[in-house]
């Protein structure tokens, strides 16, 4: 199979998101660009499988190529050889239940890189300015959820919403309405005044926002990872994001979206953007070497697996592609890692009834005091799984050593029974098979142990008594929002780790070769078009990342655009079906 | 309505849209660039359809065409060219891709339309695959409508199409 032409201004290997993005914005540039990718689907490790393809894929890491004779040095140019001798995904578990059916591996679109959107971020304004945003259908995500006290707290996405929560006292819904006020028109300020280094948990605290509702906006609302690591700038700009994305596609509707059959399309609008202005697309097709210019290392062309020579003058790959760059860059191992834990669940019934897309936060120690970082958790429902069956994701930078230890708890907190061998009930969310009271009993004592590690907040008493009170009185009324023992079982769950490479620093690469890094949480794609902007901006100058194209005027395509957008939105609906 | 249109590269796919859509014709043959999807409305009884009609962009060159492309696909239109014998060989091929990668649900009743492009080249004379020979293999795959088509001179291009977009609607599922 020989590639024609054989000189292309730009080659891309690996389809993940960025890559893609930079391929994209390359073609519509103007660029020739023939992009390659060595798997059988799009997407590498940002691409969607089938139950039976996600097994292979974490069990058997891809074959490595044979190793082709290829010399040191080709018509004056060095040979440096691409290859990706590591695998990404390590301790991986995975449980089924006996004697329960699945369903058919090929009903089921799984992410290998599964995220939801913010309503207004970078990713949908390139979308809609390049026109991608027609190869895609997005649903929103219905409700948002905090882990507080052992169950599930409905996190606000409106005013009215506010109003009606009834697990918020009245002096809370006046101290967030206020909070929220006061937030709103601070931006309008352009953040003069609160931009600020100090942590943005102070700050909180500061303007009078008792613990758990300064815990709701520091990670449900402004999506911190972390307790003390986001600046009052940073979240108060996080915050921002949030009120912004609300209810822009639907009143009363949360800041998230999620495209309809997952992450995993998202690579391929971009992939198909590039193929209509005429990028070449060629699976199956790994790259053996990359002809470099002695001196200063520049990419002058590639090497398929299969021998064919091809000119170029910029090459894009994902970042494990490269190390033989890295090896002799003069700061040396600057290789940068980051390690996610990952599950993913086949249960058989949603969290919510009635609600299929849905975010989970649980903030650190809110799992028995165990978990040190934010475990995020989406549910998604079909198409991207049989009808009445739910896919669970759940994700977190890893501490433990292995993504069981780290995230089985937070499963077992929304889940009844999951096959995972650790049926027995975790101290902290005991699996509660029996009755209501019972369940209300157990939360009780353990809002009871939260209260003694929590620091004392002004207003509330830390004793299990006065806790219980309240929860009794204020927070679980009628069943309300009280997740009561019909949690959905597990009849899959998956666990596993992912060494995620970073970027290392530009001048590590030569001067026409750019990065992309494997994706991150689960919370919005920013650092990933921030990245693929770099990388283009690296390799092309003087163009621009996805410009306004404009048929008329500038404000009526982005209109139009958004229009369709709307349009489409509405007529999925949030509910999918 | 979604319509997908598959078939080796330079069966005509792009023209054929075209000529359907813009009633255009352009005799030089650019490996698909710049095309992408169109759509047009039509009657068909009481009904006002819109048809959005994709192309492959030219991802099928090689082997590339991703899931997405095909997700939700109410018909698919196989085209190859009556004046090579491979691209008609190739219809088993797409077929199986399509049913493969889309999964349709009704995997034994989904809408396909087989085109026979170019008939309109060397007059005639430089066909290799007759009409009997396509319409058996249509036949044997489970009674696919079978055209005969000229995008170049506009024939029975609306005819194709139109079945297309019957083919389409009746694929639609009764309860969503």
């Amino acid at each position: 199979m020989r590639i024609e032409p054989t000189e292309f201004d730009l080659v891309v290997l690996g389809t993940g998101l960025e890559n893609s993005l930079i391929a994209g914005a390359a073609a519509k540039a103007g660029k020739s660009v023939l992009h390659v990718d060595d798997g059988e689907v799009y997407g590498d490790d940002w691409g969607s499988l089938t139950l039976a393809e996600l097994k292979a894929r974490l069990e058997a890491p891809p074959q490595s190529q044979e190793a082709i004779d290829l010399g040191e040095e080709v018509e004056g140019l060095g040979v440096r050889r691409l290859a990706r001798d590591s695998h990404p995904y390590s301790n991986v578990e995975i449980h089924e239940a006996d004697g329960v059916d699945t369903g058919p591996s090929r009903d089921y679109t799984i992410d290998l890189a599964p995220k939801v959107a913010y309503c207004i971020e970078p990713l949908i304004e390139v979308l809609l300015k390049s026109g991608a945003h027609q190869y895609l259908d997005f649903r929103l995500v219905e409700c948002s959820y905090i882990w507080q006290h052992g169950q599930l707290r409905k996190v606000p996405a409106s005013r009215s919403d506010v109003f009606r929560d009834r697990s918020l006292k009245s002096s809370e819904k006046r101290m967030l309405t206020q909070f929220l006020k006061m937030v709103v028109s601070k931006l309008g300020d352009e953040q003069e005044e609160i931009a600020s280094d100090r942590p943005f948990v102070g700050w909180l605290e500061e303007q009078g926002l008792s613990k758990p509702l300064a815990e709701l906006v520091l990670y449900a609302v402004a999506m911190g990872e972390q307790t003390g690591t986001m600046t009052t700038t940073q979240g108060v700009a996080a915050l921002g994001l949030y009120l912004a994305s609300m209810g822009r596609y639907r009143d009363g509707s949360g800041a998230f979206m999620i495209p309809y059959y997952g992450s995993g399309d998202l690579p391929q609008a971009f992939c198909r953007l590039c193929a209509v202005k005429g990028g070449i697309y060629v699976l199956r097709c790994p790259l053996a070497a990359c002809l470099t210019e002695p001196g200063s290392q520049e990419c002058r062309g590639v090497i398929t697996q299969e021998g064919q020579h091809i000119s170029c003058h910029g090459l894009v790959a994902s970042q494990q592609w490269l190390r033989s760059f890295l090896a002799d860059a003069e700061n040396g191992a600057s290789q940068q890692q980051c390690r996610l834990s990952r599950a993913v669940c086949v249960t058989d019934g949603s969290l919510r009834e009635g609600e299929s897309q849905v975010l989970v936060v649980f903030p650190p120690g809110s799992v028995g005091g165990k978990n040190d970082r934010v475990i995020h958790a989406i549910q998604v429902g079909h198409p991207v799984c049989p009808k009445g069956r739910f896919l669970l994701y759940l994700c977190c930078h890893s501490t433990a050593e292995t993504a069981k230890q780290d995230l089985a708890d937070a499963v077992a907190c929304l889940l009844r029974e999951v096959p995972d061998g650790q049926n027995t009930p975790s101290e902290s969310c005991s699996t509660i098979k029996d009755t209501a009271p019972q369940m209300e009993q157990s939360r009780n004592a353990r809002n009871c142990i939260d209260a003694k590690e929590h620091e004392p907040v002004e207003g509330t008493t830390p004793e299990a008594t006065a806790e219980g009170e309240r929860l009794e009185a204020g927070c679980a009324p009628e069943g309300a929002d009280v997740l009561v023992d019909v949690r959905p079982k597990a009849s899959f769950v998956c666990y596993y780790n992912e060494t995620v490479e970073l970027h290392p620093p530009c001048a590590a690469l030569p001067s026409n070769v750019a990065s992309c890094s494997g994706p991150g949480g689960l919370i919005g794609y920013r650092e990933h078009v921030a990245s693929a902007e770099a990388g283009f901006g690296k390799l092309f100058p003087d163009e621009e990342f996805y410009p306004v194209v404009m048929p008329t005027t500038l404000q009526d395509s982005d209109d139009e655009a958004l229009g369709d957008l709307e349009a489409t939105l509405t007529t999925i609906g949030a509910a999918g079906d | 309505m979604k319509v997908i249109i598959l078939g080796d590269s330079g069966v005509g796919k792009t023209s054929l849209m075209n000529q359907y859509v813009h009633k255009k014709f352009s005799p030089q043959y650019k490996a698909t660039i710049g095309a992408d999807f169109l759509s047009k409305e039509i009657q068909i009884d009481d009904k006002l359809v819109t048809l959005q009609i994709w192309d492959t962009a030219g991802q099928e060159r090689f082997q590339s065409l991703g899931v997405a492309f095909y997700r939700g696909a109410d018909c698919c239109v196989i085209v190859y060219d009556v004046n090579n014998n491979k691209s008609f060989d190739n219809l088993d091929h797409w077929k199986d891709e399509f049913l493969v990668q889309a999964a349709p649900r009704n995997k034994e009743s989904f809408p396909f339309v087989v085109v026979g492009n170019k008939i309109d080249q060397d007059n005639g004379e430089s066909r290799v695959v007759s009409e009997y020979k396509a319409r058996r293999w249509c036949a044997v795959n489970g009674n696919i409508p079978h055209f005969e088509t000229s995008a170049k001179e506009d024939i029975n291009v609306d005819a194709a199409f139109m079945n297309v977009a019957k083919n389409a609607l009746s694929n639609e599922p009764v309860d969503e």
